[in-house]
C-alpha cells in the first residue's frame, strides 16, 4: 500500500469543507479505477464543484489515487459519504459519478462495478442508477460483464482479430484506407455526429435514431411517411453496424 | 460470477502450480474448463485479474460498511459484490422504534 494515501483520508477527514473534499475524492476515485487519470475526468469532478483554496486541492487527491486507488482506508471515506443521506444530493452525486465514469467516452467493466457499488453506498433506490444512465447518456446501464467465461473471451478476439485483418487490408492498400474513412464519416454524418465522436456517443445516437424511425413507431403515419422512416432506419442501422466494425460503438 | 481464484479456493493471483493442482483437484468440470481457458492463457488472466481485484475489493468493503441490506443486495446476490456466506436476500430492514438499537446483520444472521 502506499505511504501517500492514509496521509489523503487523514487530511480528507480533517478538512474545514470535509463533505465537498470526500465527494471529489469518491469522484476521482472512480476516476482512476480504470487506468491514468484522464483529463476529461478531472475537468467533469472540477466542474461539479468549484475550487474552495481551504480544500484538499484536486491535483493532490488525484494523484494519491493514481499511487493507490485502492487503500485499504478508503472506506473511511465511503462510511462518511454514507452518513450524508438526501435524496437531492444522492441524485446529484450518481449523476457526477455517471459523468466521470463516461468522461473517457467508455464505460469499463471496472467502472459498472464501481457504479453499482457507489450507488449502493449512497442508498439509492435499484432503479436510479438505471434512470440516471438513460437520462444523462441515452443508454441503458449494463451490469459487468462475467470475465470468469471464456466466452467473453472468445467473442472478444475474434472481433479483435476481424478488425486487425481489416486494417491490414487497407495499409496495404492506399485506396482502401481513403474508402474506409470515407464510409466511417458516412456513417457518422447519417448518425448526425461528428468525427471524433465516442463510443458512448455512438451507441446513444444510434439507440436514440433507431427508436424514432423503428417501424412500429410509425403506426398512425401515412405510406409516404413510412417509407421515408422505414428508409431512414435502415441507413440508421447500416451506420451503426459499419462502426461496429470499428470497434467504435 | 465470483472470480476464478475464488472458486478454485486459492488465493488472488495465485501462481501457474498452484493453478493447475486446483484444476485438477476439483470436480466441477464446468469450472475446470473455465479456469483453464481464462488462467492458464496471460493475456485473459491479466484482464480477468485487473477487473476481480477490484470486484473483490469493493465487495470487502461492501461488507466493512455494512452495505448487506443496501438496495442492491438482491440483485447482486450472486455477483462479486457479496460475500458467499452473506444470505442472498436482503434483510429485513427494520421498522425504527423508538429507543430500540439496531440489531447488527451478524447477529441476525446467527438467529437464522
Amino acid at each position: 500500500m502506499n505511504g501517500t494515501a492514509p496521509g489523503l483520508v487523514q487530511r480528507l477527514q480533517d478538512s474545514p469543507q470535509r463533505l465537498a473534499d470526500s465527494i471529489r475524492a469518491s469522484a476521482l476515485w472512480l476516476a482512476v479505477l480504470d487506468g491514468p487519470l484522464d483529463a476529461r475526468e478531472f475537468h467533469e469532478v472540477g466542474l461539479a464543484l468549484t475550487h474552495d483554496p481551504e480544500g484538499v486541492p484536486l491535483q493532490e487527491i488525484a494523484e494519491a489515487f493514481a499511487a493507490d486507488p485502492l487503500p485499504k482506508d478508503l472506506p473511511k471515506l465511503f462510511r462518511f459519504l454514507r452518513g450524508q443521506r438526501s435524496p437531492k444530493r444522492t441524485v446529484s452525486l450518481i449523476d457526477l459519478y455517471i459523468r466521470v465514469a463516461a468522461a473517457d467516452g467508455r464505460i469499463s467493466q471496472v467502472e459498472r462495478h464501481a457504479l453499482i457499488f457507489l450507488s449502493d453506498l449512497l442508498a439509492a433506490p435499484a432503479s436510479l442508477l438505471g434512470e440516471r444512465f438513460e437520462a444523462l447518456l441515452g443508454l441503458e446501464f449494463e451490469a459487468p460483464a462475467d470475465l470468469s467465461d471464456p466466452v467473453f473471451f472468445d467473442a472478444a478476439e475474434t472481433a479483435a482479430r476481424a478488425r486487425a485483418a481489416r486494417q491490414k487490408a487497407r495499409e496495404a492498400d492506399a485506396g482502401k484506407a481513403a474508402q474506409a474513412d470515407a464510409e466511417r464519416r458516412d456513417a457518422l454524418l447519417v448518425l448526425g455526429l461528428k468525427a471524433d465522436a465516442t463510443p458512448i456517443a455512438i451507441k446513444a445516437a444510434w439507440r436514440k435514431l433507431s427508436r424514432q424511425h423503428h417501424p412500429d413507431r410509425q403506426l398512425q403515419a401515412d405510406d409516404a411517411a413510412k417509407a421515408a422512416a422505414a428508409e431512414r432506419f435502415d441507413a440508421v442501422q447500416k451506420a451503426w453496424k459499419r462502426l461496429q466494425e470499428d470497434e467504435d460503438a | 460470477m465470483r472470480d476464478l481464484y475464488e472458486r478454485l479456493g486459492l488465493g488472488f493471483g495465485a501462481d501457474e502450480a498452484a493453478l493447475k493442482r486446483a484444476i485438477g483437484a476439483t470436480k466441477d468440470r464446468e469450472l475446470a474448463q473455465r479456469a483453464k481457458a481464462v488462467l492458464l492463457d496471460g493475456d485473459r488472466r491479466a484482464a480477468h485479474d485487473a477487473v476481480y481485484l477490484v470486484a473483490r475489493r469493493l465487495r470487502d468493503w461492501r461488507v466493512e460498511l455494512l452495505m448487506e441490506d443496501g438496495a442492491w443486495a438482491k440483485a447482486l446476490a450472486d455477483s462479486d459484490l457479496v460475500r458467499p456466506d452473506l444470505p442472498a436476500e436482503p434483510l429485513a430492514t427494520p421498522s425504527p422504534k423508538a429507543g430500540a438499537q439496531r440489531v447488527p446483520w451478524w447477529r441476525r444472521w446467527l438467529k437464522r
